[in-house]
């Protein structure tokens, strides 16, 4: 859930990056912090939090400043490759109010995108949400890929094993040249934070 | 549509102009996909009305460095610093969550790491790394229910001792095994441990083993040295003093024979070969990293591994080769070379490790073994004198040669299982070095048809002698003489060591 503090006017939103390992998650951040300008983003962190167990996942917060008298703050988070598992998939998922799906265009990654999709429904369902219900955008990584020899999936069976009855916005995208990174951001901050301010501040 | 929702779509209707305005690129960058680094920036005109931008720090300095992760490896190269971080989070991803599939990860880290490293860093590191390896090995050798809690840490603790190294200046392997001192009782009680679990599971371990999902150190893991402080054998065949003694003795022979030298045109080839050769395999290094995280590439992984380790082999042949007697060279191509101002090292390339607290060097082609022996038989040696090459065998029903490279190896295996190699020990007192299971270093001299065991702290690996100058060691028998750069000393040994 959107953290709201009516009293200091502020709206942070959740938006998390999910997807298989090595599909380019933590690349997009990359990018994103990289390309933009210092005036919308804070400092990129890797989040290490100490207990009886370690967890570890990146978090860009951007900054869309005052409007309507409200500061709004964007949180992107993921999970680095390095440590997918899934304990730390559903904590993160924890409170998020809107999800990039970050699919890999590599053929052989054809069956962990699939179980990726199925592995974050049944996340959200133990957090008593559905991709029905949250913002989400998908996002076909690696397009770059295809014009080289590596065998790729098409953008047609990616859109068939993922996102067949078109529920979702989808993106191709290069997000180690930066192609369709800043669209896909977009689209999912503007989804999700239309659905925070539906959701939450309207009841208030 | 009431006020209040008239309000939210004007409030989204903003967000929204502000998300287009803020949410743009103001430069086109690009990212290496292996390292994350950013490799191209340039800078664009920017599309959106948000203030302009200055550039942007790289993500490397903008992430604090997290725990363990010491701010000093930045002054490492990139590729080194991104092996450790990835390291480092292999083995926080164990502690997160201990896993058949993350430990194995964690290996494959720890052995991508040695692959960043310089001939230089491996010598200095390779205590602790072996010891990670074995402690690694040893958590995929039992059960998952039977890990010992503290291992995580203790492995932890040990990376924090190699970025120790890795980011001090004018480190030693000594200093090495000094700052790993401290974690000497933890280690002990983790291998105790270990081999109590393995000694109440031995059918499930000798499974795993046979059926080939272990590693060669998994074998050996339940033996893995308990003792800090190596035992000295109570007999010691050959006597090996590296004290100086009081009359000058002769000089030892070196142990490959006075030859001609390859005319320089042939070195010079040769080792133009051999760095393209290297050149080759960091590139393979680096493809090795991108198939180890495709599934589907094992194949071509394995593939591409063997080559690596042919293209390195035959390195060595080459380097080796060039240092071996040549047919006689006519004399009117030879040109007589000036005197060198310093004697120059007999070998370009030679094999190091550590024994007795000391770093010694021999040349390579005398390996005729390597590595530990299986079922914990390499804690058996400390004890003993000589090494029977039947104890290398792992079953009672596999063969000898095998096991063994050079011209030991064209020897039957009927007259390998008589043989006994003295092992060397020292007269000198024990050095405050805390070792594992010793690695069995076998050197076989195929002009005198005699051998020799060495019982070393680490593995051997190949250095060049081109940085290190050379001194004769006149005083020292079984030396041949003394590699030395900056306070650094390697002992090399000479071919009395076979006698």
């Amino acid at each position: 859930m959107a953290l709201i503090d009516l009293s200091k006017k502020e709206v942070h939103c959740k938006v998390v990056y999910y997807g298989p390992g090595r599909c380019g998650k933590t690349t997009n951040l990359i990018y994103i912090y990289n390309a933009m300008s210092d005036a919308a983003k804070g400092k990129m962190l890797t989040i290490e939090t100490k207990g009886d167990r370690t967890l570890f996942f990146d978090l860009l917060p951007l900054n869309l400043g005052k409007i309507g008298g409200f500061d709004i703050r964007i949180q992107l988070y993921t999970v680095p490759g390095q440590t997918i598992y899934a304990s730390t998939r559903k904590l993160v998922l924890k409170g998020v109010d809107g999800v990039v799906f970050v699919a890999d265009s590599l053929k052989v990654r054809k069956a962990k995108n699939i179980e990726s999709l199925q592995d974050l429904a049944n996340n959200l369902k133990e957090h008593g949400k559905s991709m029905d219900e949250i913002p989400m955008v998908i996002q076909y990584n690696k397009r770059d890929l295809v014009s080289s020899p590596i065998p790729t999936l098409s953008i047609e069976e990616m859109k068939k094993d993922l996102n067949p009855q078109n529920k979702w916005p989808d993106f191709e995208a290069s997000a180690v040249k930066g192609a369709g990174v800043f669209e896909t951001l977009r689209e999912i901050s503007k989804l999700t934070v239309k659905y925070v301010a539906k959701k939450h501040l309207l009841i208030k | 549509m009431n006020t209040s929702e008239n309000s939210i779509e004007q409030l989204t209707q903003e967000m929204e102009n502000a998300i287009d305005s803020l949410f743009t690129p103001t430069k086109k960058i690009e990212i290496d996909p292996l390292t994350n680094e950013i490799k191209a920036e340039n800078n664009t005109q920017r599309t959106g009305t948000s203030p302009s931008a200055s550039a942007a720090p790289e993500i490397h300095d903008s992430i604090p460095p997290s725990g363990l992760f010491d701010q000093n490896v930045t002054k490492l190269p990139l590729s080194l610093q991104n092996a450790l971080r990835e390291l480092y989070q292999g083995l926080m991803t164990i502690e997160w969550d201990m896993a058949v599939s993350h430990i194995q990860k964690a290996r494959r880290l720890l052995d991508g790491l040695s692959g960043n490293l310089t001939a230089d860093q491996i010598g200095l590191t390779q205590h602790v790394m072996t010891q990670m390896a074995d402690i690694l090995a040893a958590l995929e050798a039992i059960p998952l229910n039977q890990v010992p809690s503290h291992s995580p840490k203790l492995l932890l603790n040990l990376f924090e001792v190699l970025e120790q190294v890795l980011t001090s200046d004018n480190m030693t392997p000594e200093k090495t095994i000094a700052m790993a001192a401290p974690l000497s009782q933890e280690l002990n009680n983790f291998f105790e441990e270990i081999e109590r679990i393995q000694q109440d599971t031995p059918f499930q371990l000798e499974q795993g083993a046979a059926a080939g999902t272990t590693s060669p150190g998994l074998a050996s893991a339940a033996a893995i040295a308990r003792d800090l402080h190596r035992p000295l054998p109570e007999q010691s065949i050959p006597s090996l003093s590296l004290v100086p003694e009081t009359e000058p003795p002769v000089a030892p022979k070196p142990v490959t024979p006075a030859a001609p030298e390859a005319p320089p045109f042939l070195q010079e080839a040769v080792a133009k070969h051999t760095m393209q050769l290297s050149r080759w395999i960091d590139r393979l290094n680096a493809l090795e990293k991108i198939l180890a995280g495709v599934s589907g590439m094992e194949k071509l992984l394995a593939f591409h591994r063997q080559l690596k380790q042919e293209m390195a082999a035959q390195g060595q042949i080459l380097a080796q080769a060039i240092h071996r007697p040549m047919a006689p060279v006519a004399p009117d191509v030879r040109t007589e070379a000036p005197e060198p101002a310093q004697p120059a090292c007999p070998w370009r390339m030679l094999a190091r490790t550590e024994w007795w607290g000391k770093r010694i060097a021999f040349p390579q082609e005398y390996i005729a073994f390597e590595g530990k022996l299986p079922w914990g038989r390499g804690k058996q040696l400390l004890s003993k004198d000589s090494l029977p090459l039947s104890m290398l065998k792992k079953w009672p029903w596999s063969g000898i040669r095998s096991l063994l490279t050079g011209s030991l190896s064209s020897l039957e295996d009927s007259q390998l299982k008589t043989m006994v190699m003295p092992i060397l020990v020292s007269q000198e007192p024990p050095p405050s070095i805390i070792i594992t299971e010793p690695s069995v270093l076998l050197l076989w001299n195929p002009e005198t048809s005699k051998g020799c065991v060495i019982l070393a702290d680490s593995p051997s690996t190949p250095f060049k002698t081109d940085a290190w100058t050379w001194e004769d060691a006149p005083t020292k028998p079984f030396f041949a003489g003394i590699l030395r750069k900056n306070d650094d000393a390697i002992y090399v040994l000479s071919q009395d060591i076979f006698s």
